[in-house]
Order: structure tokens, then C-alpha cells, then sequence
């Protein structure tokens, strides 16, 4: 059986969960002690691909990312290369279908968190960016673990979106997903078993974890 | 009202409820075939002929279709696990090929009910090559959409049709593969790639997408069948026959040709 | 060490409330001192810097921490604050929590042993904060305030929550800190007990206004802030410094304003200050000098004046000593048979009672 698509889905997941983790734990921060009026709004917009079916994302995507699209055309310009059928343009993708299973555990760690241990901080010297990566960050341990494993193991199980922007390239943008879907429409069952069966407990003792982790707390989101 | 209705409305509403649901459910049983809908599973690219035929069919005295689009591979797994459909229409061959063979459709009723076309699309502003595939090596083709061949019969054809112009392994880090013949044309509707090889079915789309498009000789690939097979299953099979045989006459085959298919010829 | 004076004149608005304080804080060990809810701690969380809403000027020495200029940040102001729960980093262990502290020092400051070893920390470094008992974490974070370099030490109630085992325990360690370590304290506290045992200076609050401000042994000998102070006894306090020890008897000779005392309980060495308080309940009068009671001390003392200060009983304040004062409640019948009247001599047998020591 050919694993090349386990190792995409698993590259896939991987540099998504980097990007999210730069891009959304100062976004999960703001969300958390911001006090702007856009507060509530970014929330929501966050909050969309939870209950956005995946084709609305796939559709607006391979409009952005077309060779003359808003994203797609500077993209092209400065890189030489296009954005659609392409891994790049399948982390873009990942990255705003992962959002809230990234941002949301973050944002409720650092609510839980509140902002006396940054007081104590302040009052011990430490500036806000100090108190935040020493004081902040450690304490919300668990949310980090959640986040990474929630948005790790939903990139990984991301299908339609994908389907949509990828084109299916053998070792580009064909992920587990997509190798499980084109075994199931060429009778290929034992293949679609295989991958199938990996997914599925890959997926579980992700969960198992999280869900020991917090002990029977269950993490902040809809699950 | 009934006395039975009245008592039951006495009762907890939950079994007021199933009561309802078990008359209808009677109704249903009790009533005669010939009210009932033929049920046909079809392939997507088959959907808008198909509600055609149907108005078609019905003005000739023929019963309602009920009917449930969907992509081949699907409707085949679903019809395995005893999906309750009269008559599958399928995108190719090879499903309806093996239903026969597990027993699942009626031996002897498999048939072509339409051959499809190819043709290539160019995005608008972006030329069509002038001598048709064999120019497709020029730098304005920057990406061609086709179907996977793996999965769609237009996929097949369009990589045969590619083989034969000697383009196939000249163009293959060029091509990309949409999942059917509606996403390598999607592919090429949201200007993602320049060309497309897709049905000519789509070309009579009302609101089929900016761009010219040419027919490629069918010589050039092995014909696209799709074939129809009635259900080992079905309660109304004779009905189901009815139909098949109206897909194969003369009104059948305007639509057809309106669609951008050819009429179905010789069985295989 | 030099230490510069605080001084602040702040606003603070909020639906129900508003803040208003002025004053400046001189060194030593400052009590602010009012009911629940009057505003200590949101002055203390406004000095800090932890207030964004908070209008008005804070001036430490030349620099200026808050003012029309604009303000400094709470890290780069040389405060520390020690929070009411202590909120010690649940994340670090105790020494980990002083090394945070230690790392970001803002200037001079206590030494680490001498920091360790003045609160008796040693022992509690490898704890987690979640393994320590009230006063063990209360020890912690004042250590680790100390060791981020304050000039201005803010206490937030650090004896509420404690018993009075572990209060006896932390106050002298409290009471050591401006001299030991250079820096001046605003402690908060609702205790009068507190304030008698800790503090040299009071700020008197309520509803969030400033009421007053003065040595502690003067305000609590003025009746006008009794009430203040909740106090339903007249007492006075009278700093003395030890000039003898009797060991055979255990007992030590203080000299005060009022004159030579003896009392017990003291183990501090000549010349150490101390406190004492002499309520209005533990002076008796007595015509001539007594012979022999089991009250130790017996003070000449002249009436002052006479007030009456309910149904048959009269409030008497004595001149004693030099320059002290002293006061006590007699009956009516007592008035008469002792026929006081100011400028009445006699004697007073007082119990003053041992407040504080300074080691």
C-alpha cells in the first residue's frame, strides 16, 4: 500500500499546527484579555469553521488562491508558483479550517488564568511580554497540549476543503482523506480499511489523551 | 373521528405519534405498484438529462421518478448495503458490470443508455489551441483539468485521448486531476487552470462557464458508456424495464443529443 | 540606603465610588488603616500602577511614576505589592518563585541568604506553593518582593488568614524590614492590634477619603479617632526603651514618658524600644502611695479633666510623668469620695500591657 499520502497528511498537520500556534496564540491572547469593541466579532469569526460546512471554505479558497485571486496572484508574483494544487496552498487552507480548534483551547486557557498572575508579574519587575512567556504561557499548559493535539488531529482528518483546493497531486496534495476516498470509489476497500482503521485510532488516542489530560474536564470546544 | 384516532390522541403524545406513523407506513405496503415512483439512482454528470427524460417519460403516461444524484462509487456502495433503488444509472460501465456479477442487479438488464463526448475548454481571454490536443504543449496551456482517470470514465477518455496525441507524458506535470469531470471543469470556472478536457454534456449548461471549448474526435479514446441496470431488489421491475426501454428510443435520443450525448448504440 | 519619599495626591472614580488620597510616605512602617471595603487595597493596586482608570500624580523621590508626563509601567516602578492570597506561581517551586524575583531585580536590594535565612525560608525551598501553609506562603512572597529590589514595600492584610501562632511568627520579621533591608512600608490592615504591633506612622481611611494621617501612638491617644479606630476603651500608648533586667524575677525596667516601669515577658536587651498600651480598665486610683499590691507599678499622677461618659460614670484624663497622658473611668460615688477635680493629685496603679518589642 502506498503511505506516501500518511506522510502529506502527517507534514500537513504538523506545519498547520506551527502556523497556528505563532499566528494564534497572540490572536487567542487578545481574544482573552482585549478589551476592544471587535472583540465579540473576532470571536465569531473564529468560531466559523466549526459550523461552516467544509465546501463553503473550499469554494472561497479556490477563489483567493486562483492564479489571478487576491492571495493567489501576489502569491504568485513574489513566489513563481500558484497557490491552488499546491502544499502551500493546502496549509493556507488548513490553517483557517484548523483555527478554532487551535484558538478557542488557547483562549479559554488564558481566561482561565485571569489577570492576577500578570499583576504579580508587573509587580516583580517582569515587562508584559516577559510575564506573558514566563508567567502566562507555562500556566496554560494544558490549553497548549489541547490545541496541538485538537488542531493536529482535525488538519489531519480535513477533507472537503481540501478536495476542493488540492487537485490530488501524488505527493503533494493527495492526504490520508483523499487516498481514503479515491480507495472507496475504486472498490480499493482493503486499501480504504487500512487507512481508515489508522485514522480512526489515531484520532481516539488523541481524544484519550486530551480528555486524560484534563482529567473530566472536557476541553473548550464543542466536542 | 375515529375512535381509535380519539383514543389516541388521549394517549402520551409519543405514542399518538407512532401510531400515526405505523398507518403510514400501511398506506405504503397496501398501496398499489402502479402509484408508486420508480426509484433511480444516477450519476451526477447524468442529473440534468435524467429530470429531463423524466418530464419526458411522464407526458407519455409513464410513472414519476424519484430521483437520487450522487457520484458512481457512492451510489455502487450504498446499492451493496441494500439501498432500496429500481434502476442505477451509472457514469460507467464497470459498476453496473459488477453489480450483475454479485448478483445485486438483474442478470441480462445491463445496457448503454448513452455515449459520451469530450471537449476541451479554454478559460476566456486564453486561445484554443488551433490544432486541437496536439497543441497543447504551448506555454498558454499552464494547467489542464481532467477527471481522475482512476475514478471517472471522462478521466479515462481524456487520458486516452492525451496518449494518443503523444501528449500524455509531455503535459503530466501540467495536469490535474479533479475528482470528476465537475471539478476539473470547477478547476477551470474559478480560473485555476487554463484548459479542461471535460463532457460535452456541460456545454449545455445554462449557465455553463466564460470560455471556448472544441469537440475531440472520439476516435481518439475508447467510447465513454454509461450503463443502466435494474436492481435484483426492486418491487416494480417490470416498470423499471418499461423505462430502460424508453431510454433507448427515438424521444429519448433528442434529449440526449440535446444534452451533448450520443444516442446509445449498440449494446455492448 | 538612602530611601526617597513617596508622595501621592490620586483620584479614583467608580460607579459608587471614588478614591481620594493624598499624602507622603516617610520611612518606617506605614499603617493604612480602615473598615472593609473603604478603598486600602485600591490604593495600594493605584500606587502600584495597577489601576488604568486611576488620575493624579506619584512622585518617589525626583522620579515621577505617574503625572500629566504621562506614567511609568507597574514593572519599572520600584514598588512591590504583596497580594492578600500571596499568589505565588503555582507553575515554579518557592525557590523558583524567588529566582523570578531575584532575575529581575530593579536595583539594590536584600541579599538572597540574607533574605532566605531573615524569613526562615530554607527549609520550604524545593516545596511546591501548593504544599505551603498560610504563613509559609505569606514568608515566600514577602521574600520574593524583597528580592526583586523594592524601594516601596505594599502589604495587602499580610497577617489576615493567619493564626495568631503564625502572626506572632511573621510580625517581628515585618517589623525588621525597613531597617534591615532599606525599604518603607504601607502595610494594610483592619486590626487595631496590627497596627499597634507593627506599624510607627498611621494613615487613617474610610470611604475612600484620607481622614488623617499621624504617628500611631498620638492617634491612638486622641478620643477624637477612637471611634475610627473602633475602639470602645480609652487607652494610650507610650513608646519606652529597656534600661534593666532583673533575672532573678524575670522582670524588665522600661523608661517612658510617663516614668519607670517594670514589666514582664521581655527577653530584649538594654536599650531595645518598646511598646506599650495602658487601657483605661487597668488604672486604678489611689490616694495615698499604695504599699503593697499585686499591681506593680504605681505612677504620681494630677487630674486633667472630668467628662461624663454615661449614666454614673465619669472619663478622667492624668497628667503623668512628662509630658504623658493617661486615662481612666470612675464612678460617680468615687468622684466624690476621692474629690477629684483637676489639678487633684494622686497616685494611679497601672497593668500597662507589652505590645511590641524591636530586637
Amino acid at each position: 500500500m502506498n503511505l506516501t499520502p500518511v506522510w502529506i497528511s502527517l507534514q500537513l498537520a504538523s506545519v498547520t499546527v506551527a502556523v497556528l500556534l505563532v499566528l494564534g496564540t497572540p490572536l487567542a491572547w487578545w481574544l482573552a484579555m482585549g478589551r476592544s469593541r471587535w472583540r465579540v466579532a473576532v470571536d465569531a469569526v473564529v468560531a466559523l469553521p466549526l459550523v461552516l460546512p467544509p465546501t463553503v471554505l473550499g469554494f472561497y479558497m479556490l477563489i483567493l488562491l486562483a492564479p489571478q485571486g487576491p492571495v493567489g496572484g501576489p502569491w504568485l508574483a513574489v513566489t513563481g508558483e500558484t497557490l491552488t494544487f499546491s502544499f502551500a496552498g493546502l496549509v493556507i487552507t488548513s490553517v483557517l479550517y484548523s483555527l478554532p480548534f487551535v484558538v478557542q483551547p488557547l483562549r479559554d486557557a488564558f481566561r482561565g488564568i485571569g489577570p492576577r498572575p500578570l499583576e504579580t508579574a508587573a509587580m516583580l519587575g517582569a515587562n508584559r511580554l516577559d510575564a506573558f512567556l514566563t508567567v502566562a504561557c507555562p500556566l496554560a499548559g494544558r490549553g497548549f497540549v489541547t490545541a496541538i493535539v485538537l488542531g493536529f488531529a482535525h488538519t489531519l482528518g480535513e477533507f472537503g476543503a481540501i478536495l476542493m483546493v488540492g487537485g490530488s497531486l501524488p505527493g503533494e496534495t493527495r492526504t490520508v482523506a483523499i487516498a481514503i476516498y479515491e480507495h472507496v470509489e475504486t472498490l480499493d476497500y482493503a486499501a480504504a480499511h487500512a487507512l481508515s482503521a489508522g485514522l480512526l485510532v489515531f484520532s481516539f488516542v488523541a481524544l484519550l489523551a486530551i480528555y486524560t489530560l484534563n482529567g473530566r474536564r472536557r476541553p473548550g470546544i464543542g466536542l | 373521528m375515529s375512535d381509535q384516532a380519539a383514543s389516541a390522541l388521549g394517549a402520551r403524545r409519543g405514542s399518538a405519534l407512532r401510531q400515526w406513523l405505523l398507518a403510514g407506513l400501511l398506506l405504503v405496503i397496501v398501496s398499489p405498484a402502479a402509484a408508486a415512483p420508480l426509484k433511480v439512482a444516477v450519476a451526477s454528470n447524468f442529473l440534468a438529462p435524467l429530470e429531463a427524460l423524466a418530464e419526458v417519460y411522464r407526458q407519455q403516461g409513464g410513472p414519476a421518478l424519484q430521483i437520487s444524484a450522487g457520484a458512481t462509487g457512492q451510489l455502487y456502495a450504498q446499492i451493496t448495503q441494500g439501498a432500496p433503488y429500481d434502476v442505477f444509472l451509472a457514469a460507467d460501465q464497470a459498476r453496473p458490470q459488477r453489480l450483475v456479477s454479485e448478483g445485486t442487479a438483474l442478470t441480462g438488464s445491463r445496457m448503454t443508455y448513452a455515449r459520451g463526448r469530450l471537449v476541451l475548454w479554454a478559460r476566456p481571454g486564453i486561445e484554443l489551441p488551433a490544432d486541437g490536443l496536439a497543441g497543447l504543449q504551448r506555454p498558454s496551456v499552464t494547467r489542464l483539468a481532467i477527471a481522475n482517470p482512476a475514478l471517472a470514465p471522462y478521466g479515462r477518455a481524456a487520458r486516452e485521448a492525451l496518449q494518443a496525441t503523444g501528449q500524455w507524458s509531455a503535459l503530466s506535470d501540467r495536469v490535474i486531476q479533479g475528482q470528476n469531470v465537475g471539478q476539473a471543469l470547477q478547476y477551470l470556472a474559478t480560473g485555476n487552470v487554463s484548459h479542461a478536457l471535460v463532457a460535452a454534456s456541460y456545454t449545455r449548461l445554462e449557465n455553463r462557464p466564460a470560455g471556448d471549448y472544441q469537440r475531440v474526435a472520439g476516435r481518439l479514446h475508447a467510447p465513454i458508456r454509461q450503463d443502466a441496470v435494474i436492481l435484483a431488489g426492486s418491487a416494480s421491475a417490470d416498470q423499471a424495464r418499461a423505462f430502460l426501454a424508453f431510454l433507448r428510443g427515438p424521444a429519448a435520443a433528442d434529449v440526449l443529443a440535446a444534452f451533448g450525448y450520443r444516442a446509445a448504440g449498440p449494446s455492448p | 540606603m538612602t530611601a526617597s519619599p513617596l508622595e501621592f495626591d490620586l483620584t479614583l472614580e467608580r460607579p459608587g465610588f471614588r478614591l481620594r488620597a493624598a499624602d507622603r510616605l516617610e520611612s518606617g512602617i506605614t499603617a493604612l488603616f480602615g473598615p472593609s471595603g473603604c478603598g486600602k487595597t485600591t490604593l495600594l493596586r493605584c500606587l502600584a500602577g495597577l489601576e488604568p482608570a486611576c488620575q493624579g500624580r506619584i512622585r518617589h523621590g525626583d522620579q515621577h511614576w505617574q503625572g500629566p508626563e504621562g506614567r511609568l509601567p507597574p514593572h519599572r516602578r520600584a514598588v512591590g505589592l504583596v497580594f492578600q492570597d500571596t499568589r505565588l506561581f503555582p507553575h515554579l517551586s518557592a525557590r523558583e518563585n524567588l529566582d523570578f524575583a531575584e532575575r529581575r531585580r530593579r536595583g539594590d536590594g536584600p541579599g538572597r541568604a540574607e533574605v532566605i535565612d531573615g524569613l526562615g525560608l530554607r527549609a520550604l525551598l524545593d516545596q511546591s506553593p501548593a504544599a505551603l501553609s498560610g504563613g509559609e506562603s505569606q514568608r515566600v512572597a514577602l521574600g520574593r518582593a524583597l528580592l526583586a529590589g523594592p524601594r516601596i514595600l505594599l502589604l495587602d492584610e499580610p497577617l489576615s488568614g493567619l493564626d495568631a501562632a503564625r502572626q506572632s511568627e511573621i510580625m517581628p520579621l515585618l517589623r525588621a524590614i525597613p531597617e534591615r533591608f532599606g525599604v518603607r512600608l504601607l502595610v494594610v490592615t483592619h486590626a487595631c492590634h496590627e497596627v499597634l504591633s507593627l506599624a510607627n506612622r498611621m494613615i487613617l481611611m474610610q470611604a475612600g477619603q484620607l481622614i488623617t494621617q499621624a504617628p500611631v501612638s498620638e492617634l491612638f491617644s486622641a478620643p477624637d479617632y477612637w471611634p475610627f479606630l473602633g475602639l470602645t476603651e480609652p487607652a494610650v500608648l507610650w513608646p519606652g526603651r529597656v534600661v534593666a533586667r532583673d533575672n532573678d524575677w524575670g522582670l524588665t525596667t522600661l523608661a517612658t514618658d510617663a516614668g519607670r516601669l517594670r514589666v514582664s515577658g521581655i527577653s530584649a536587651g538594654s536599650g531595645a524600644p518598646v511598646m506599650l498600651r495602658v487601657s483605661a480598665r487597668d488604672v486604678v486610683l489611689s490616694l495615698e502611695p499604695p504599699m503593697a499590691t499585686s499591681m506593680l507599678n504605681s505612677l504620681p499622677v494630677r487630674v486633667e479633666t472630668l467628662e461624663t461618659e454615661r449614666e454614673g460614670v465619669v472619663r478622667v484624663r492624668l497628667a503623668v510623668g512628662h509630658r504623658a497622658a493617661l486615662w481612666t473611668h470612675v464612678t460617680r460615688q468615687s468622684v466624690a469620695a476621692l474629690r477629684l477635680e483637676p489639678g487633684r493629685r494622686l497616685h494611679a496603679l497601672i497593668r500597662p500591657e507589652v505590645l511590641g518589642v524591636n530586637h
